[in-house]
């Protein structure tokens, strides 16, 4: 199977900048800081209560996993706003459509760009996320399920960054509509994951989240695809 | 062969393009000239596909425009006004990564792009980013990577505009090579210099319409015809003023410095024959030409022929 250009281009010239090193560097500094603080906190307290409260050891769970969460609503939609966008500025996205790529082939080869950073930035994290089995008392299935959540909630997140930026007319734009759309959207998932558990039926909630992030990253692709030439030439 | 059929094009309510027509042959370098905004990158655009048309037919070798065929897209190489830049690319790989874009077979791309930068004078600048490029050399690298697939058809949207003669020169030495190989350049632009001493055709584009066209010899000429001849003579040129009313087809004259301007509207065998009885008549002149046409002049006198409808209406409605 042909190498999407695209994609090959994207990791070259990411490959090229200093920007994926930091930006694993700064999450693992932040999990570092969430994770070790709160043993810090859980050996501070046992001296001087004398006691060990376990339980204490299932805050990493919230901790690390949210931290890491929240990083990424906040990283994903400033990352992939841009991709249309800025082919757009950089006067390439016309040349890019007058060769044997579509609009198909060009934001899948977007998205798996920069679903990479994203995987990659996961992969970084593995041993921090390792100690949540260890100590936090959490069981594999969940630490699986997190998994599963975030790459899921990655790739939400990822389409729908680039289905603002094939609306925008420049890259500031995009970014704020992605901003918007992402906060509303998770408001709604999490809202929704609320009640779902408080009605017992938080397995199912979650299937439903899983759909619900699917379907809306093919459907942003897809309406994505018809604005990639531009509002103006429709 | 480009066949546009009476092609329209409106962005919100404003007609861009008002059913416009023209075909360009095989092997012809087509020059459409017009002034800005008046629609030459919608119509490349639109041959490009990258617009939608609102009516009419753009045709490419019986292939329509915008149909999307790979076939097609490979005909086409295709130089933007304004070069497309990957600041942190090299050049060598800014046009491998083209090429990929085109299919081309791997064994192939490495041996094109030596061989096409060799050729530009730019094989020094292979292994350097592209934000290190300075404007000609970027503008030289735009129609490597337009023709790095070999295509038959050459669409240039006003990408000799601005650069140095030096520069220019080196482009159109490319552009004549390529040609002679059997393809066909269309290119718009806002300048007669600019393309009249290699193009094959022309044509003028005016409010969206094509309001003139023709071979490049057939065009100047005409302009010409309009234009005044200019005579300069030794000494005084009371016999030549003489000289000139007494011609039939002499219409007007008039003293600019050293010059004469006269506006003549016999054919060139008459003009020949002017230039002759002024020399018989032993007046010294030492210039005689006829003053190059413009594209201002031909879109001028438009814009004076529409004037006068439109006063002529405004007085209809008085009345």
């Amino acid at each position: 199977m042909k190498e999407n250009p695209i994609w090959s281009k994207d990791s070259l010239l990411g490959n090229r900048s200093l920007f994926l090193p930091m930006l694993i560097f700064f999450t693992n500094l932040l999990l570092f800081v969430l994770l070790f603080g709160n043993l810090y906190y859980i050996s501070l307290n046992a001296q001087q209560t004398g006691e060990i409260r376990y339980a204490m050891f299932n805050r990493f769970y919230y901790y690390v996993g949210s931290g890491l969460f929240v990083f990424l609503l906040l990283l994903a939609p400033a990352l992939s706003a841009s991709s249309i966008t800025q082919e757009r500025e950089q006067n390439n996205l016309a040349l890019l459509l007058c060769t044997d790529c579509t609009e198909k082939t060009i934001l899948q080869g977007k998205l798996i760009a920069y679903m990479s950073t994203h995987l990659t930035l996961l992969s970084s994290t593995v041993p921090f996320l390792a100690t949540l089995y260890i100590y936090g008392g959490i069981s594999g299935s969940l630490v699986l399920l997190y998994f599963f959540f975030y790459i899921f909630s990655a790739l939400y997140c990822t389409a729908l960054g680039i289905f603002c930026s094939c609306l925008g007319k420049n890259t500031a734009y995009s970014t704020a509509l992605s901003y918007v759309l992402e906060f509303i959207s998770f408001l709604f998932v999490f809202y929704g994951l609320y009640w779902c558990r408080t009605q017992g039926y938080f397995f199912y909630g979650l299937i439903l989240a899983f759909l619900f992030f699917i379907l809306f990253s093919l459907s942003f692709l897809g309406i994505g695809k018809k604005y990639l030439r531009g509002l103006q030439t429709n | 062969m480009i066949q546009f059929q009476n092609v329209k094009k409106s962005y919100g309510g404003i007609k861009v393009i008002e059913d416009f027509s023209l075909e360009v042959s095989d092997d012809q370098i087509f020059g459409l000239l017009g002034l800005p905004d008046t629609g030459k990158s919608t119509l490349v655009n639109l041959l490009m596909g990258l617009y939608p048309l609102d009516s009419g037919h753009i045709f490419i070798d019986d292939m329509e425009a915008g149909s999307g065929l790979r076939r097609l897209k490979r005909r086409l190489g295709y130089v933007p006004n304004i070069p497309g830049v990957y600041p942190q690319m090299r050049v060598g790989e800014y046009l491998a990564f083209f090429a990929s874009c085109y299919s081309m077979e791997e064994s192939r791309i490495r041996g094109r792009i030596r061989l096409l930068l060799e050729m530009s004078g730019l094989l020094a600048w292979e292994d350097s980013a592209m934000e290190l490029l300075p404007k000609a050399a970027l503008q030289k690298l735009s129609f490597v990577r337009a023709i790095l697939h070999d295509p038959k058809i050459l669409i240039i949207d006003e990408a000799l505009a601005g650069l140095d003669p030096r520069t220019l020169e080196e482009i159109k030495t490319m552009l004549l090579d390529y040609q002679s190989q059997g393809k066909s350049i269309f290119m718009t632009g806002s300048s007669l210099g600019e393309v009249s001493d290699f193009c094959t055709h022309l044509g003028f584009l005016h409010q969206g319409k094509m309001i003139r066209s023709g071979s490049v010899s057939q065009i100047t000429r005409e302009l010409s015809m309009q234009n005044p001849i200019i005579i300069q003579v030794q000494g005084k040129n009371t016999g030549l003023m003489q000289a000139l009313k007494n011609e039939p087809k002499v219409k007007s004259i008039s003293l600019r410095e050293n010059e004469i301007r006269v506006g003549f509207s016999g054919s060139q065998e008459e003009e020949a024959g002017l230039l002759q009885n002024i020399v018989e008549s032993g007046i010294k002149l030492y210039s005689f030409y006829r003053e190059q046409g413009s594209i201002e002049g031909v879109l001028f006198q438009k814009s004076q022929e529409e004037r006068s409808l439109l006063s002529y209406e405004r007085e209809s409605d008085m009345e």
